[in-house]
């Protein structure tokens, strides 16, 4: 009978941890052990039961919170929207703007309410303890609905099984993909199913008929597909524990059903992801994969023990042959060898599954997002050249000018041409791109590639401001409120923006935001159309537009050396020393010094622009030494690297002959 | 009764106190009776102020921007209930029911809304009274707009919806929920009757046409000979089986000072699709290959088809590379042609309005139902206005062809106008209040063709606008519901029957070279078959257009040149030469009309480009390009350069050709050669 077990089962487990671990004396065993001892010499069995659970399921939540905060920090999902694992999976939370419309979004599709609830509570992530939190009590709401399910449907030891799901859900938490939706989901499917099991344990069978298919349907608009779990868990069990075919036959034609009557006469279908990934295709190697894993493991389960069941009463003989077969074994041991193996894979996935690559790309993208330039530049090092995307060179080279060293570091990391910004719309996928053209000066490229952002990652706070920033910066603060108003919608930021609103009613030409003065300052005067431009073309103007945009200067520069074009460097130096007033050697940064050298070095090619003077002897001989070793080496470039590797090896030299940078790989 | 019901019971009766207290509680009450004027208007948003509205809209909700701790709105006519409603936080909600018979009572006459905010001392004011003019007229109860982002590269987030004017609801259409990666673009109904549509889409996963036709909807694949791409904006005849549409190739640009999007049309033609043989007619006076043709709209009585035409100054399949030099200075004439249903014939094109007379660019040229005015957008060039901000609605009467700036334009974009079905009102999409989004306005015209002051689209959340980040654009009119559903368009999409449209007759370029009939030339009557077989074959042009020059037909021959080099792979063998022959004709035709310097400029540069040694043919049209540009000093230095080069050739005759161009340069005259 369901449930049949239920009641004694911590117990059992209690004492067989005490048989078990009585040969040891020491660890988590002995505590364990002294745990049980006190608690079954104090109370009834089934209350010190009941509190051993409770102390190995708050104990494991404590240890899963303490690992989320330390080892996963859900926070760096919060700043990863844009970010793209190998497989093609997307970081990141979901948006959440307060107000009637967002939701209505939400609320006019099945599934929306859970996805609605899910996005609300995902903001958490952006606090430190409040992410982990908020992750731990999913997990332990899931664990919950399972425990319910599991006794339910007559597992033996449901607790214990239960922490199946759990770690299924750890294991998403720790590819740092965060289903709050389908936790909520599966949870809120699951605790239905309990709900239909006890009541329709009761009724008649035409009452449970009625009940199985009303239940699918409300759980079909609050949570979507993930209905089909609810409807899989109940039709199973209808099907072989109950053999109630007519209540089966309901649930599943409502499965099967339902979606489509939804769909073609109410036309509430759910979101199109939800019909390519979750529903149609579950089965695929989707790049939701982890999330499905979370409804296979409970189906599986499910199906598990409904065979059991099935098996129990159509060949008896089944269960008398295991009978038999275990009756030698001890029920305390086999309990306890269970415990113990459930509570060492529960721990074991929580802290073996990390995927510690995905965090270092994440961490740099989070020092990055949080403009933590120093430290972004620390954790580079040694993170491997293959997994520099654009976005992340954009990012270095951003680090690299925040912190003074793109004269001096720039080849210390791999580098390509194009690594400064992304303009157009390959930059709507660089997140770094549309901040470092505002911070250029280069306003309309930045508001395009800010407005294709939001059109492909949604209303994200940072890109909402710095859309009203764009917009304060072309004088058009109307259209900036607008932006800003979202913003305030925000659970996080609104507070900004209503501090920079109210900034904005007090003096509506800049909002005193220094970032705006200086886009101002650095606007192109003469138009153009941006196609037609070339990236160094861009930053020559803004030169033009104002001699002491400093950032466009150190810009142009690196962009001058990264395409390798050291003629044009000192063609621009003039300008350049001016800014950074290099009159002496030790003043001007080495790899400007190379470019100069080498512009002077080479054949057929004209005195540099800077006084000879300027460039350190030592720099000299450096580039005299790299063009031997390339004359040397002339027919064999890897030798060359290798070679300029070892002696200069985050030189421009380097780069400017093998296009390398960066650790030797 | 036990005593749990007897307390749900008391419970009950309490609840329905309640709510008795809140919904017939009497008219007026909570509207102060003391208070202080303060001699002003209130300042609303949206500004509803001295508006004229239709009878059947939905209630105007605004919210008060003025200081206060609570807000009474008190709206008033001559007859019918007034409606009162209370705000805390200046959100006035007209109730739909009472809004809508006020509205009805009203029909005609003017009605007050009444507004007053509590300061912080307690006290009532009073600000002057909004004035809300009811039109005597209705407007029709749907529109159907567009959706979308500011940015719309990736057809995330954009849609097509209908919306009741008389209530908030809005269905959507096609949204992007339903098919990612997809572009909705424009809709069309015949008449604004919503039994017939087409609605264009384009994406990744295929473009084409959907035709909702007696309930049913299908696809269309407008790709045929005329044109590779697909069709762009439409009109149907009034009889509903023949739609006329324009077919452009558009590219987007971007400035970096100002307005920062430009929409430029590379290329584009119209033709006529019949609804019931599938096939397209493209005549060559709506499909001219020495014009642009764009945004038909056919007459209300379907005897005319308005469109708006600029001259093509560029040649080649240059999109996506640059701009033509020209761009600024490509500016749309209003024309129309006559047009018979029964033959399906055209007549030849009557400007109605030069771009010239107009200062401007015209575009969406649409015709009251009355058939008496059209509307239209001017702005500086091209035919994008929506990114151009001094572009501005125009009414012309057909009968005087007097052109006069509509009152309701604003110092911000004005465009995508559309009419209702009784001529009494316009909706159009406009940047007005911040310049960047589009808002849908609407404007009373009255019988004397004025427009009056447009309010913007009704939300039910009176804060809407000030957070929406999506623009509103493509407003069309409709009498009734669409009567199809999102489902039915997003799969219809994916497995709906689908027909293939064919051009019907030769391809315009063929009709432009031979407009006589060719059966006494047995070559020119070889090259027509050719053609007419193979439009897309740029070779056959090619040796066509080479044909007609050797023959002095420079007109022809331009044109197949042109053709030629639009079709032609960059590795073809005949480009340069065809590059270089149109450069020279363009350079050097004595007919004006023929001649286009920059063009030719462009051409020649292009067709110089052959590696270090260039033919000495190639720089002598260079040569003459320059003089046509009055670019002289270039002219003279090429032109020696032709000599050299023709010399070492040993090419004697055109050294002689190019001695004596030279001499034409020195005396700064341009080339001119028959």
């Amino acid at each position: 009978m369901p449930g049949e077990h239920l009641c004694g089962g911590g117990h059992t487990a209690a004492r067989g941890l005490l048989d078990c671990a009585r040969g040891r004396t020491s660890g988590l065993s002995t505590l364990l052990v002294q745990s049980a001892t006190s608690i079954t010499h104090i109370c009834p069995p089934q209350i010190a039961s009941t509190i051993f659970r409770a102390i190995i399921l708050a104990l494991l939540a404590a240890g899963l919170y303490w690992h989320l905060r330390v080892n996963v920090h859900p926070q760096l999902v919060y700043y990863a929207d844009g970010i793209t694992t190998a497989s093609g999976r997307a970081v990141g939370i979901p948006v959440f703007v307060r107000g009637t419309e967002f939701r209505a979004g939400f609320f006019r599709r099945p599934g929306g309410p859970v996805e609605y609830c899910a996005a609300a509570i995902a903001q958490l992530c952006y606090y430190p303890c409040a992410g982990p939190a908020m992750l731990t009590a999913c997990v332990v709401l899931l664990y919950g609905a399972s425990v319910f399910l599991f006794r339910g449907i007559g597992f033996t030891n449901g607790w214990l099984w239960a922490l199946a799901p759990w770690s299924a859900l750890v294991w998403n938490y720790n590819r740092y993909v965060l289903p709050i939706d389908s936790a909520l989901a599966i949870a809120s499917n699951l605790l239905f199913g309990c709900a239909y099991l006890l009541l329709a344990g009761s009724s008649s069978r035409a009452v449970a008929a009625l009940l199985l298919p009303s239940a699918i349907l409300v759980s079909y608009l609050l949570t979507g597909p993930a209905a089909m779990l609810l409807a899989g868990t109940c039709v199973l069990w209808e099907l072989f524990a109950r053999r109630s075919y007519l209540v089966a036959g309901a649930g599943l034609a409502t499965a099967i059903f339902l979606p489509a009557l939804c769909g073609w006469w109410l036309q509430l279908v759910p979101t199109w992801n939800y019909r390519e990934q979750k529903a149609i295709c579950p089965w695929l190697p989707a790049a939701n994969a982890p999330q499905l894993a979370l409804y296979g493991v409970l189906l599986g389960m499910v199906l598990v023990r409904c065979c059991v069941a099935a098996a129990a009463r159509w060949y008896p003989w089944t269960t008398e042959h295991a009978g038999r077969r275990l009756a030698g074994l001890s029920r305390a041991g086999c309990h306890a060898a269970a415990v113990c193996l459930m509570l060492t894979a529960s721990v074991a996935i929580a802290l073996g599954t990390l995927d510690r690559q995905l965090r270092w790309t994440l961490q740099l993208n989070y020092l990055a997002r949080t403009e933590q330039w120093a430290e972004l530049l620390e954790r580079l090092e040694g993170y491997p050249a293959e997994l520099y995307t654009a976005s992340l060179s954009c990012d270095v080279c951003r680090a690299l000018y925040e912190t003074g060293r793109l004269g001096s570091d720039l080849f210390r990391y791999p580098q390509q041409p194009d690594a400064l910004f992304q303009r157009g719309q390959k930059g709507a996928f660089v997140r770094g791109s549309g901040d470092v053209l505002f911070l250029l000066g280069c306003v309309n490229e930045a508001e395009h590639v800010a407005h294709e952002y939001l059109e492909v990652h949604g209303e994200r706070p940072e890109i909402l401001r710095l859309l009203a920033r764009i917009h304060l910066s072309k004088g058009n603060a109307t259209a900036a409120r607008v932006f800003l108003n979202v913003l305030r919608n925000d659970l996080i930021h609104g507070d900004w923006a209503d501090a920079y609103l109210q900034r904005l009613a007090a003096n509506p030409a800049d909002a005193e935001d220094p970032l705006v003065r200086a886009a101002r300052a650095n606007m192109p005067l003469h138009d153009r159309l941006a196609e037609q431009a070339t990236a160094e073309d861009v930053l020559a103007a803004l030169l033009e537009s104002n001699p002491a945009n400093r950032m466009a200067a150190e810009y142009l520069v690196a962009h001058c050396l990264l395409t390798r074009q050291p003629d044009k460097l000192a063609q621009y130096f003039q300008r350049f020393q001016q800014l950074r007033s290099c009159t002496q050697p030790e003043a001007l940064p080495p790899l400007w010094a190379e470019a100069l050298v080498w512009s002077s070095y080479r054949p057929a090619r004209g005195q540099p622009v800077g006084p000879a003077e300027m460039v350190h002897p030592r720099i000299v001989q450096q580039v005299h030494e790299a063009a031997q070793l390339a004359r040397q080496y002339s027919h064999d470039r890897e030798a060359l690297d290798a070679e300029l590797a070892q002696r200069f090896p985050y030189s421009f030299s380097r780069y400017l002959l093998t296009g390398r940078s960066g650790a030797q790989q | 009764m036990n005593k749990r019901r007897k307390y749900l019971l008391a419970a009950g009766l309490l609840l329905l106190a309640a709510l008795g207290t809140v919904l017939l509680r009497p008219d007026g009450a909570d509207v102060p009776t003391e208070f202080i004027s303060v001699g002003r208007l209130a300042v609303v948003q949206p500004d509803y102020h001295d508006c004229v509205i239709p009878p059947n809209i939905a209630p105007l909700r605004f919210v008060v921007h003025e200081p206060g701790s609570r807000y009474v709105a008190r709206l008033c006519g001559a007859a019918g209930q007034p409606v009162v409603v209370r705000s805390d936080d200046g959100a006035v909600y007209w109730p739909v029911k009472q809004w809508h018979n006020l509205l009805r009572a009203n029909r005609g006459t003017t009605l007050q809304v009444e507004l007053y905010a509590r300061a912080e001392d307690g006290q009532w004011q009073r600000f002057d009274d909004l004035a809300l003019h009811v039109a005597p007229e209705d407007i029709d109860p749907y529109v159907v707009y567009r959706r979308i982002r500011p940015a719309h590269n990736y057809y995330t987030q954009m849609g097509t919806y209908q919306r009741d004017l008389s209530t908030y609801v809005e269905t959507p259409l096609l949204s992007s929920d339903a098919h990612s990666g997809r572009c909705a673009n424009c809709h069309t109904f015949p008449a604004r009757k919503p039994e017939l549509m087409v609605l264009h889409y384009r994406g990744q996963q295929g473009n084409g046409m959907l035709l909702l036709r007696d309930g049913e909807i299908s696809r269309v694949d407008t790709r045929t000979a005329l044109f590779p791409g697909w069709g762009g904006y439409s009109s149907w005849h009034p009889d509903g089986q023949v739609l006329a549409m324009s077919f452009n190739r558009l590219a987007l640009f971007h400035h970096e000072v100002g307005e920062s999007r430009e929409v430029f049309d590379y290329d584009s033609d119209l033709g006529l699709y019949d609804m019931e043989t599938g096939q397209l007619t493209a005549p060559l006076q709506i499909a001219h290959p020495n014009w642009l043709e764009t945004f038909p709209w056919f007459a209300p009585d379907g005897k005319y088809l308005y469109f708006v035409r600029a001259p093509k100054r560029w040649t080649g399949n240059i999109r996506g590379k640059l701009m033509p030099p020209v761009w600024q200075e490509v500016q749309y004439d209003l024309v129309r042609v006559a047009y018979d249903r029964q033959d399906n014939q055209v007549g030849e094109p009557e400007t109605l309005l030069a771009a010239a007379r107009a200062g401007g660019s015209v575009s969406h040229p649409r015709v009251s139902p009355d058939g008496r005015v059209l509307s239209f957008c001017l702005h500086r060039w091209g035919s994008f206005p929506p990114f151009q901000p001094q572009c501005d609605l125009y009414f012309m009467d057909l009968d005087t062809r007097r052109f006069w700036p509509v009152e309701c334009n604003s110092p911000q974009t004005d465009s995508y106008h559309s009419w209702s079905s009784n001529g009494r009102w316009i909706i159009f999409a406009s940047k007005r209040d911040d310049g960047l989004f589009t808002r849908l306005y609407i404007s009373y015209i009255d019988q004397q063709y004025r427009a009056h002051k447009p309010l913007v689209l009704p939300q039910e959340d009176p804060r809407y606008y000030e957070h929406n980040l999506r623009l509103f654009n493509a407003p069309e009119f409709l009498v009734r519901r669409v009567p199809a559903r999102e489902r039915a368009f997003s799969r219809a999409l994916v497995n709906a029957r689908k027909q293939q449209a064919t051009l019907a007759g030769p391809h315009p370029v063929v009709q432009a070279l031979f407009p006589e009939p060719t059966a006494n030339d047995a070559l020119l009557r070889s090259y027509y078959e050719q053609l007419l077989a193979e439009p897309d074959n740029g070779e056959f042009y090619f040796r066509a257009a080479r044909e007609f020059h050797a023959r002095g037909q420079h007109q022809q021959a331009a044109i197949a040149y042109r053709r030629a080099i639009e079709l032609a792979a960059e590795d073809q063998p005949w480009r340069l030469e065809a590059l270089e022959r149109l450069a020279w004709i363009l350079a050097t035709h004595p007919s004006q009309e023929l001649r286009d310097g920059r063009q030719a400029l462009l051409m020649a540069q292009m067709a110089c480009q052959t590696g270090p040694r260039v033919p000495a043919e190639n720089l002598s049209t260079l040569a003459a390009a320059y003089a046509e540009c009055g670019q002289f000093a270039d002219a003279i230095k090429m032109a020696r350069r032709a000599e050299r080069e023709a010399l070492a050739a040993g090419q004697m005759e055109l050294v002689r050709r190019i001695r004596r161009q030279l001499e034409c340069y020195l005396s700064e005259q341009p080339l001119r050669e028959p």
